[in-house]
């Protein structure tokens, strides 16, 4: 049962190994953590393109805000 | 934690990593005032685009791509790849796509097409890294 357990595990580690590295190849923005919730997301039914859609929002939103860090450490 | 709403807060969360609140907060900025607004557009992209799913009529084109498997556009990303000169990246990407195939099954992972998808509609959203001498 745990050996059947470990299995699944390491299939699991393995297929977000390798989820990873096309992602990396393809220039998508996602590291591991982010690609992992992604998983899920698309998991529990979430459509892919409303996803994209939420993570290049998510991405425009935290760059503005780099932005005006960027400008009270200046200012 | 596993339900959609958690999800997106963890989704939101990472999205500020990096951010330094100290030097924020100087200006005035709160954290969790900006948590709000960061799930707030969140939720405005995902639900805008559900709404424009119904009621948006694609041209014969943009609906045959629609309709193309996810692992057929990596096929087509992949050809592209090999057109602009970049065939190791190209040959890499079929040898993990076909990897792939062969550990999702005993992952238990079931929505493997929409993960591809999301990589395939993410794709070169982000410069590639800078290349090191």
């Amino acid at each position: 049962m745990a050996s059947a357990a470990n299995t699944n595990m390491n299939a699991v580690r393995e297929t977000m190994d390798v989820l990873l590295e096309i992602s990396r190849l393809l220039n998508t923005g996602l590291d591991m953590e982010s690609l992992s919730i992604c998983v899920r997301l698309c998991e529990q039914g979430i459509n892919p393109e409303a996803l994209s859609s939420v993570i290049k929002e998510l991405r425009r939103a935290s760059d503005s805000l780099k932005v005006s860090e960027n400008s009270t450490s200046q200012g | 934690s596993n339900s959609i709403t958690e999800l997106l807060g963890a989704l939101c969360d990472r999205s500020l990593s990096g951010v330094s609140w100290k030097r924020l907060s100087l200006g005035g900025a709160s954290r969790e005032a900006f948590r709000r607004t960061l799930r707030k557009r969140a939720y405005g992209a995902l639900l805008s685009k559900l709404f424009q799913d119904s009621s948006f009529k694609p041209n014969s084109t943009a609906n045959a791509l629609a309709n193309t498997p996810a692992h057929n556009k990596m096929l087509m990303i992949s050809f592209d790849l090999r057109v602009s000169g970049c065939t190791e990246a190209a040959e890499r990407l079929e040898v993990l796509l076909a990897q792939l195939h062969e550990v999702a099954l005993s992952s238990g992972l079931a929505e493997l097409d929409s993960v591809l998808e999301l990589l395939v509609q993410l794709a070169g959203s982000v410069p590639p890294p800078a290349v090191s001498f």
